[in-house]
């Protein structure tokens, strides 16, 4: 087919199209976000946590999770690590050395500021509300778990026994009571105040007061900057490398991780087809002036 | 090979060419062959399997959990296949955009090679998908922030240009001239357009792993994941190539007039040596993520002797071996390493996306022999729609009623 | 699906007008609570005998202090009435707040957590004394949740 100016322009009206379709870079807006400036956070205090996991009870109930296979009175679980699953939006570990007391860790989404589920959801859904809190959308999701793998902390669940309706499951930092002025349920019943619910900002200004009035802390917020900041953020009086925390997460959100190479998608949309294009023409030019040795070798 | 001529009934048509000339109770029986057999008898296990795991959830049918959500139908359906069947998108540019015509002849095995091995993989997908009903939903809430969006609107694009590739195939078997000719006048255009796509997509699914770098292994996490992806799926596609064609000229061989055979082994021997440049860079760039990520350090440990097996033994070795035999002139060797270059495709696909995943977890993902078995039924249906096709429509041979362009 | 949204949708009604209900109740309680507000002269007042520590029922029933044991093992009132001037003996409910929700950055315990923090760091340094979640309240067969359920998938 020879290549003459109207399918040349063809071309390019395609690569321009390609180029347009490719909306696969990030906003400017997105860069410049600092976040909801009100946005709410939990600070868990883990010299204060007694392991007594009424907040999983009560996150239990408020969610409907049906009955655990052990009670929450029990306290051989606290002999295996456990991780959230579909019925357990939230556990708590219990990290003993020898001649220290034990320390007792709950864990659930860490409602990131910028989080990498939100990042990674092809259908977009999730949502980082501005109240801080970071919910799941059961209509959007086609069950491709790429959510699951992204979260740094393991925290999003399957419902793989679900063989229709399957869902993803995670904290949702109770934002329906949140929403109405409410706290989230695990908060509301901790007996020792390990949680606190309130804006973001002023969590960590009594964090940093409690750090600086007592000097058995250690002097880490967790969460305050690590990914890029979180809305749950944890103090503790035991060092955080040996309660189970990955201290190696960086400070840098995970979706910037990803903005570099998105990039580059609608550069490679405009430039490859002419760069294709040209290719094909100097190709067709070696042809039929008898350059090239190929032409006609075979059927 | 069956005489096609425009002017038979129908009857006479679907006799000739769906049933190659024979009766039905004939062609019935032409099909007892052990080959069949043995993939009859997968079928009938592996199909079953399939609608166990719609039926009753992916928590019956497979070991995935939720710390390793990702298992054997991604790594192997999805990943590697995608990453192997980039056949057709090599032998398309290579002939038609650089003007190689001396590959003519494999353009058409390598699209449908292409078109099929996208088909069941983008199938594997669908079948580990938790809602695959939903598979729409994307393309209507565009989560542009995700590279996943990214390798999702690419694959589906991408298996409707190659549709459009192979259809003047089909179209001169019905014997369509009308819509033949219009599918030539389209079909550079789909051939960049396509290209753009293959791109675009073998780098992002590599891509897709860089926004989870405390949970892939040092020595696979890189930011130069995406371009050791695409390297790597082009000499797979091209290793690919040449074992399809190894195999498609045994088993079809009464197709191909026996001077072809010559062609076939300088065609063979060009790829061996194209897959072989594509080797090195591909290991180039292996050395140059761990020195810019500064992740040498992990070679001296179990993971680090692991990586060695899949860097010396699955891209080196066939790398030498390429070299050697194109010096050599022996296509034996060069499908020998094509062979050994598609199972290193394999073992890196595995390793990124399932043994190196998740490393530092405590759990390990075992594949559930329904896992195994569906993945053997998805490769067992490509392989029976190639022979299917390619007994009837003009792949290995073209019709002389249809001049090549 | 939506069927699961209606039933959730009732119940949380149900649940929500019984938490009015609850809501008046304590509010009437606290009404009286807060009418024990600390004086400058300390007035002699009767030491109670046994109180009845009931506006925190959530998961457990309300608790059966003993004061007048307490009352004997003190050094002095203060011990336990703290941050307050000599003598005088407010209620736990006065200073400490109710809510749990923190406004500004304020440091204070919430009442939940000022009593358990009173009662529990005493008894572990003293060795004895109940620690255990029911030795001191039964936990409660249907627990009343304060607020609404929370609905999946919003």
């Amino acid at each position: 087919m020879a290549m003459n100016r109207r399918g040349f322009l063809k071309l390019l009206a395609g690569a321009g199209a390609a180029g347009a379709a490719s909306v696969a870079k990030p906003s400017r807006a997105s860069e410049e976000f600092e976040g909801y400036p009100d946005r709410y956070g939990v600070l868990c205090d883990i010299s204060r946590c007694i392991g007594c996991r009424s907040c999983e009870q009560a996150c239990n109930q408020v969610n409907n999770l049906g009955a655990p296979a052990e009670s929450f009175d029990n306290d051989k679980v606290f002999e295996t690590k456990r991780r959230t699953s579909s019925t357990a939006h939230t556990v708590v570990n219990k990290y003993q050395k020898e001649n220290r007391p034990p320390a007792f860790v709950k864990t659930q989404c860490m409602h990131c500021d910028e989080p990498a589920c939100f990042s990674a959801c092809l259908a977009k859904a999730f949502d980082k509300t501005p109240e801080g809190a970071v919910i799941w959308n059961e209509h959007k999701c086609i069950g491709c778990r790429y959510c699951m793998q992204a979260c740094p902390f393991y925290i999003p669940a399957y419902e793989y026994d679900n063989a229709f309706t399957p869902r993803v499951t995670k904290c949702t930092m109770c934002y329906p009571r949140i929403k109405d002025g409410g706290v989230p349920a695990c908060v509301e019943t901790c007996p020792m105040d390990a949680l606190i619910f309130g804006k973001r900002s002023e969590l960590i200004t009594i964090a940093r007061k409690r750090i600086i009035n007592d000097s058995e802390y250690v002097d880490h917020i967790y969460g305050e900057h690590e990914v890029g900041g979180t809305s749950w953020m944890y103090i503790s009086k035991q060092p955080f490398e040996e309660l189970g925390f990955n201290m190696h997460l960086g400070t840098t959100a995970l979706p910037k991780l990803t903005y570099g190479y998105l990039a580059t998608i609608p550069v490679m949309h405009i430039t490859l087809p002419i760069i294709l294009a040209g290719f094909y023409v100097i190709s067709k030019g070696r042809k039929v002036s008898g350059k090239d040795e190929t032409k006609g070798v075979q059927k | 090979m069956s005489e096609h001529t425009m002017h038979t009934t129908p009857r006479e048509w679907i006799r000739e060419n769906i049933f190659l000339g024979k009766t039905v109770g004939e062609y019935i029986r032409s099909l007892i062959t052990p080959f069949n057999i043995i993939a009859g008898a997968i079928l009938a296990v592996g199909i079953p399997v399939i609608l166990y795991r719609f039926l009753f959830g992916l928590g019956a049918s497979t070991n995935l959990s939720d710390t390793n959500p990702w298992g054997m139908w991604l790594a192997f359906d999805m990943f590697f296949g995608v990453a192997v069947a980039t056949g057709g998108f090599i032998m398309v540019v290579g002939v038609y955009i650089f003007g190689r015509d001396d590959y003519k002849s494999m353009v058409r095995p390598a699209i449908l090679t292409g078109f099929l091995g996208y088909f069941f993989a983008i199938a594997g997908l669908v079948i580990d998908l938790g809602r695959p009903w939903f598979l729409p939903k994307p393309f209507i809430y565009f989560g542009t922030a995700s590279v996943l969006f990214l390798v999702a609107e690419h694959l589906a694009l991408y298996l409707t240009i190659q549709f459009f590739e192979f259809l003047p195939a089909a179209v001169e078997w019905l014997g369509w001239r009308k819509v033949r000719h219009h599918l030539h006048k389209i079909h550079i255009a789909l051939i960049i357009l396509g290209s753009v796509l293959v791109m675009g997509h073998q780098s992002a699914l590599g891509a897709m792993f860089l926004i989870m770098p405390s949970r892939l292994h040092p020595l696979w996490y890189s930011t130069y994941i995406p371009y050791l992806f695409f390297a790597s799926c082009i000499a797979g596609g091209l290793a690919m190539l040449i074992v399809e064609s190894m195999i498609s000229h045994k088993v079809f061989g009464h197709q191909v007039e026996a001077s072809d055979h010559e062609k076939i082994h300088r065609m063979t021997m060009g790829l061996g040596k194209a897959a072989g440049y594509t080797l090195f860079a591909y290991f180039c760039l292996k050395i140059l993520s761990m020195v810019h990520g500064f992740t040498w350090q992990h070679l001296w440990s179990g993971w680090g002797a692991w990586l060695g097996v899949e860097v010396i033994g699955f891209v080196v070795l066939p790398l030498w071996m390429f070299t050697r035999a194109v010096r050599t002139d022996s296509i034996k060797m060069v499908r020998a390493a094509s062979i050994i270059t598609v199972l290193g495709i394999l073992v890196n696909r595995f390793n990124v996306v399932v043994i190196g995943l998740n490393w530092n977890a405590p759990e390990v993902y075992i594949p559930h022999w329904m896992e195994v078995m569906g993945s053997l039924t998805l490769v067992t249906l490509g392989v029976l729609a190639f022979r299917w096709v390619v007994n009837r429509m003009p792949v290995l041979y073209r019709l002389p009623e249809f001049p090549d362009e | 699906m939506d069927e699961r949204k209606l039933k959730q949708k009732a119940l949380g009604v149900v649940i929500a007008a019984l938490c009015l209900l609850l809501v008046v109740v304590m509010a009437a309680a606290e009404q009286a609570d807060t009418q024990a507000t600390p004086q400058a002269t300390p007035t002699p007042q009767p030491v109670p005998d046994v109180i009845e520590i009931d506006n925190m029922v959530n998961l457990y029933d309300s608790v059966t202090f003993t004061h007048e044991m307490h009352v004997e093992f003190a050094d002095s009132c203060a011990s336990c009435h703290h941050h307050s001037p000599a003598g005088v003996t407010p209620a736990c409910s006065a200073c400490h707040p109710k809510a749990k929700k923190v406004e500004g950055t304020q440091d204070k315990l919430s009442l939940k957590a000022a009593y358990h923090k009173q009662c529990m760091d005493c008894h572990r340094d003293m060795g004895s004394g109940p620690m255990k979640c029911t030795e001191c309240h039964a936990k409660r067969q249907a627990p009343a949740s304060s607020g609404n359920q929370n609905q999946q998938g919003e």
